[in-house]
């Protein structure tokens, strides 16, 4: 049982981890523009298939098949804002872009049939199929990458925003756009580079975690709906509250897996709910005072 | 976007309905290809459930992304019930579409709070719960394998019902559906639900208690999906849970937006054209999903008001709309003074406090409001006013101290209730209803006075149309008193700023306030209509209601109050008359500063 309890622990931390980061790419868009894409899911998915054309078909090295990914699936966030994001901003029903972005998904999930077929794909890991020891528990060396990969990048782009002119200028934009726009910076811009921002990170979990799940047209959809719900476990505007959240939802899942699978699936709608009929801004989130 | 306006209600619209049930009863018999029909009940069913879902989203403004769910929940519990326990169609439907209102009343608890993506959150959460438990819980659904034979319903004779029958049961449920709606949307339960949708806020201070409302909107929203969710299963005898998915959710969203959210016939429109789509494009089944994404995107980008929104924005069909009946005005509305309370005082506030974080914005705030008067709050920018007021009002709550009405000592209490008790307000930076007309906002301000309740509005009684009659007559009355009679069918949001202010009054004089709280009632009013405003504060008094005036315009709270109490730093450093304050050293030095400082500065 121990075992399993750590067997379940390194697993639900490197899923966890990916949640994690395709949930700072909510982040990244939530707070410039009240926005976010619902098809993250997709993009990752689209990342993971051009990863393996890039890693299997053309034979290339893993980093440049995640450079690839990075950058394909970068450039459609560009082309997402555009489309989806930009013309809804003054919709009259608020959350707008949630069908947007849905729409661009199922798009997009029609186009990866097409180009890749139905198929679950094996994607090979760069680190071998070699069982690792880890304490008692067997692990695979992509899931450690995973880990490691994942963290890192979240924490890269944090300090992007944090210390980067460009990535502070993006603060900017978020804590006060029209300040920010008087200050000189281009907002406009940088809502687009949130969104590229946010895509690409989408791209890179593909090319992470598809070695250990499979890559296929289907795969995106359910990690990017439980990507949402550990942004919202954390609280949208709360960046570290969305990597523990990414963390707990994935760690969840795979201890309630040992129980039963079915509650593996359910485990993860259910929690947050009870969260958010508790705490309507997430655990982490920040109580909102209306100004009246 | 022009909202219907609500004086047109039930039996006027009895041709148009009579005419749509000719026409259903036609469809199948002059097109009986069966598949041609199995449409027909598609969309008819389909139709339901999307009405519902726009009953939540275009009128009380909450967003449902598991709608999916709730029909499924009729759909299950009338599939199980029939094939289990071998019980009618007639005993499960009704079971089935009162289980979904209750898995709609049991959604609505955690989306009560939750606003934007959060409460998109909630209802994508319920309705993947659902997905997972129809997909996996395979002892009760069977899952993708699905529960077959699922019987059709009998006719009175004991035979079933064939499929053109069970389309005329279908097209008749759904003319009563949209009857219901409109009856429902077009009263009084339309226009609270849209002051929901306009200012949470406002609406609670003039009474209405926006939890039960939220809650009846997704019951309502839910019973709607439930019939459809029968419908469906009862259909072809079969159902898995390959329907009830996320994408089926988008769908439904979708078709309430192409058609206008808030409008009463798009969900019709919308349904029909969306749904048709696929039987068009069935050849083109590989392309099927870009076609789809792609009438989405069209939608969104090109539609934002959707068909039927968008055609009642055209000059033409606005011309020929029904110019609404000129609504006489009711006098007696005028006295609206709570019962004169006597000499006690209005309110007492005993030690005040509030903190945020660490900061105390109001510091043992303990104020006697006489009744009768004008009691005006002046105070440097930060000193608290406003916090007096929300808290006063039940909006914030105190941190310390208590608040006494009418012998009454509170602690803790939301702004609905206060309303109750006869504290209202309005505010510093305009809330109206700006989808309403001027005359609606203030009949939302009625609502605690109103007695027919929602299902004398669904079935439009004697009573209910003639208590609505009534009190527009009386609304148009506190139009007149605060000098905007005429505008009174025109949209809230197109008046003028210093109207807006002066609707403000208005609606919450309909509350009838023991107290009303006027916030910055000046502020970027210009000077004739300070002068109008100083009257009517005065005339307000004069009918019996006590007031507490914020303001910043000295000249204006030195003419008008009998009492004026000033706040500093979150507390109160004097209190008197307007010249016993106006020669105040402290006050002086709050609003100046000190002569030391002066000097320095």
């Amino acid at each position: 049982m121990l075992i399993k309890i750590w067997q379940a622990l390194v697993s639900g931390l490197s899923i966890g981890s990916v949640y994690a980061l395709i949930a700072q790419g909510y982040y990244v868009t939530y707070v410039t523009t009240g926005a976010l894409n619902f098809g993250q899911g997709e993009f990752l998915m689209v990342g993971a298939l051009f990863g393996l054309t890039c890693y299997v078909t053309l034979g290339l090295p893993y980093a440049l098949a995640v450079a690839g990914a990075v950058v394909l699936v970068g450039a459609m966030g560009a082309g997402l804002e555009r489309v989806a994001i930009r013309p809804t901003l003054r919709h009259a029903l608020s959350l707008s872009w949630v069908l947007s972005t849905v729409a661009v998904s199922i798009i997009l999930k029609n186009a990866a049939v097409q180009i890749w077929g139905p198929e679950q794909m094996k994607f090979p890991s760069p680190f071998g199929d070699t069982v690792i020891q880890l304490g008692p528990a067997g692990i695979f060396p992509q899931e450690l990458f995973i880990i490691f990969g994942a963290i890192g990048t979240v924490l890269l782009v944090q300090f992007f925003l944090k210390r980067a002119v460009l990535g502070k200028a993006l603060t900017a934009v978020a804590h006060n756009r029209n300040a920010a726009a008087v200050m000189g910076i281009n907002v406009q811009r940088m809502i687009v580079l949130a969104f590229v921002l946010s895509s690409a990170l989408a791209g890179v979990g593909g090319v992470l975690i598809s070695p250990i799940t499979f890559a296929w047209a289907y795969m995106g959809t359910v990690p990017g709906i439980k990507a949402f719900a550990a942004a919202i476990f954390g609280g949208l505007e709360n960046p570290i509250g969305i990597l523990i959240g990414g963390l707990v939802v994935g760690v969840l899942e795979q201890f309630f897996g040992i129980v039963n699978s079915n509650l593996k699936e359910g485990i993860t709608f259910l929690f947050i709910l009870l969260i958010l009929a508790v705490r309507p801004t997430g655990l982490m989130g920040k109580k909102e005072i209306e100004k009246v | 976007m022009r909202r219907p306006v609500f004086a047109h209600t039930g039996p006027r619209d009895g041709l148009r309905f009579l005419a749509a049930a000719a026409l259903a009863a036609a469809l199948p018999l002059v097109f009986h290809d069966p598949f041609f029909v199995l449409v027909l009940q598609s969309l008819g069913y389909l139709f339901i459930v999307t009405l519902g879902l726009d009953i939540l989203v275009g009128w009380t403004g909450q967003i449902s992304l598991g709608h999916a769910g709730l029909y499924a929940v009729g759909a299950y519990t009338s599939a199980l019930l029939s094939t289990r326990l071998d019980l009618p169609f007639w005993v499960t439907a009704p079971i089935g579409v009162v289980l979904a209102g209750v898995a709609g009343a049991l959604l609505a608890l955690p989306s009560l709070r939750a606003k934007g993506p959060y409460l998109a959150m909630v209802t994508l959460a319920f309705g993947f719960m659902i997905e997972v438990t129809s997909n996996r819980w395979q002892s009760l659904t069977n899952g993708p394998m699905g529960i077959a034979a699922i019987p059709a319903p009998t006719l009175p004779g004991g035979a079933e019902m064939d499929a053109r029958q069970y389309f005329w049961l279908i097209a008749g449920v759904a003319i009563l559906c949209q009857l219901f709606a409109n009856n429902l949307l077009t009263s009084r339960v339309g226009r609270t639900l849209l002051a929901l949708k306009g200012s949470e806020i406002a609406a609670q201070t003039v009474g209405v208690n926006v939890y039960r409302w939220k809650v009846l909107a997704f019951v309502i929203s839910s019973v709607y999906a439930g019939i459809g969710g029968v419908f469906f299963a009862h259909q072809n005898g079969f159902i898995n849970s390959d329907t009830f998915v996320f994408g089926l959710s988008v769908s439904i969203l979708t078709a309430v937006l192409m058609g206008g959210s808030g409008t009463l016939y798009g969900p019709l429109v919308g349904s029909v054209i969306l749904n048709l789509i696929p039987t068009v494009f069935a050849r083109l089944h590989e392309y099927h999903l870009y076609i789809y994404g792609g009438i989405i995107l069209v939608t969104i980008i090109f539609l934002p008001d959707g068909i039927v929104g968008s055609l009642l924005k055209l000059p033409v069909l606005a011309r020929l709309r029904r110019r609404p009946a000129a609504v006489a005005p009711d006098p007696d509305v005028l006295d609206f003074a709570r019962g004169r309370d006597g000499d006690q005082p209005v309110v007492i506030t005993r030690d005040l406090t509030k903190d945020f974080g660490g900061i105390r914005a109001l510091d043992r705030v303990s104020l006697t409001v006489r009744p009768r008067v004008v009691h005006g709050l002046i105070g440097p920018n930060g000193s608290g006013k406003s916090t007096f007021v929300n808290v006063l009002t039940g909006l914030y709550q105190p941190t310390q101290g208590e608040v006494e009405i009418q012998g009454q000592v509170l602690r803790r209490t939301r702004p609905h209730r206060m309303a109750q008790l006869g504290v209202t307000r309005t505010f510093q930076s305009i809330r109206l209803f700006g989808e309403l007309t001027v005359l609606e906002n203030v009949m939302v301000g009625f609502h605690l006075h109103l007695r027919a309740g929602v299902w004398s509005h669904l079935l439009q009684t004697p009573g209910a149309v003639a208590e609505e009659a009534a009190f527009r007559r009386k609304a148009r009355a506190l139009l007149d008193f605060v000098g905007i009679g005429e505008r009174a069918q025109e949209l809230a949001k197109n008046l003028p700023y210093g109207q807006q202010r002066l609707l403000e009054i208005a609606r919450a004089l309909a509350v009838r306030p023991r107290l009303l709280l006027l916030d910055e009632p000046a502020a970027g009013v210009n000077p004739t209509e300070i002068h109008h405003l100083s009257k009517i504060i005065g005339d307000i008094r004069g009918a019996g209601v006590t007031q507490i005036v914020i303001e910043h315009h000295m000249e204006l709270i030195m003419g008008i109050s009998d009492v004026v109490s000033v706040l500093d730093f979150g507390q109160k450093i004097a209190e008197g008359t307007t010249g016993e304050i106006q020669q105040n050293p402290t006050v002086i030095e709050a609003y100046l500063g000190s002569g030391m400082e002066a000097v320095h500065a």
